[in-house]
């Protein structure tokens, strides 16, 4: 499954790079950082007044009875991307990297910040999940 | 919830909104509308497992926690069907898009939420080559599947 993902980022980022969104890719390209863990880069997106939102949630790969399943012990961030669209070619630019509030946060294992985003319509505010998956054992 | 006047600059406005389930897939998917200085959100709760699935619906005022005012379940129990998967809100913050995807049965349901009433569906799409059948079931694997 992990494979699967990062060739479908893989392909992402290269469909992104035929549209000449240069600066876009190279923040966008999957960072492999450990044997069990990877960064889902692109998995939620938003996008509202010239915002991107960037979803990347981390996950380590757990075996349960007979499968593998995915969790991150509340690891994840969102990249802010700032674009200027009317620019050619359009680029966007990373402008920050909001990780999770660990000091109120409830870090359960596998909750995976980052999952889900959401932006308002002026881009000012930024919604974040980070979805719990009970892990049996 | 981050408040983000800049891209460069944002502060953690909303203390995290902690849900009472385990088994779901809480905050699989997630939509937001501001009006004024109020947000509503819609939070996606499905369950690809037991084919259960939801959504929740809070209503953030200007104070720092959140209050959920409505929300939705279908305890459909059918396999592959998860409620919650995609949702959408709209600018004004009443009117609630849910996907419900499942093989061969994907939904999208369309619900008008407020804060005096319950959700209640308003209307429903259904993939018209996924009614019941799958594809191949329908059409054939070697005839016609791509």
């Amino acid at each position: 499954m992990a494979a699967t993902l990062l060739v479908l980022v893989a392909a992402a980022a290269a469909a992104v790079a035929n549209a000449a969104y240069p600066s876009l890719v190279s923040t966008l390209l999957p960072k492999y950082t450990g044997a069990v863990a990877y960064d889902f880069a692109g998995t939620s997106v938003a996008a509202a007044n010239n915002i991107v939102a960037v979803g990347v949630p981390q996950s380590d790969l757990f075996y349960i009875d007979v499968a593998y399943e995915f969790g991150s012990y509340g690891n994840g961030y969102v990249n802010l991307y700032q674009c200027q669209p009317a620019a050619l070619p359009p680029t966007c630019a990373l402008a920050n990297t909001v990780l999770p509030p660990l000091s109120t946060w409830p870090k359960f294992e596998t909750s995976a910040f980052g999952a889900a985003v959401a932006l308002s319509s002026d881009g000012t505010l930024l919604a974040v999940t980070a979805p719990f998956y009970e892990i049996k054992t | 919830m981050f408040h983000c006047p800049q891209p460069t600059n944002c502060t953690l406005i909303r203390t995290p909104y902690t849900f009472a389930s385990t088994r779901y897939q809480l905050g699989t998917s997630i939509s937001l509308a501001s009006v004024g200085n109020a947000q509503y959100i819609v939070v996606g709760v499905p369950n690809a497992a037991s084919g259960y699935g939801g959504f929740y619906f809070l209503h953030c005022a200007s104070t720092s926690t959140c209050d959920e005012i409505n929300s939705q379940h279908l305890y459909v129990a059918q396999y592959g069907r998860f409620l919650g998967n995609a949702t959408a809100i709209n600018p004004t913050g009443n009117l609630v898009v849910a996907g419900d995807a499942g093989s061969g049965l994907s939904y999208i349901f369309l619900y008008s939420c407020t804060t005096e009433s319950l959700c209640t569906s308003v209307g429903s799409y259904q993939d018209p080559n996924a009614n019941g059948m799958s594809y191949t079931q329908k059409h054939g694997f070697k005839k016609d599947y791509p």
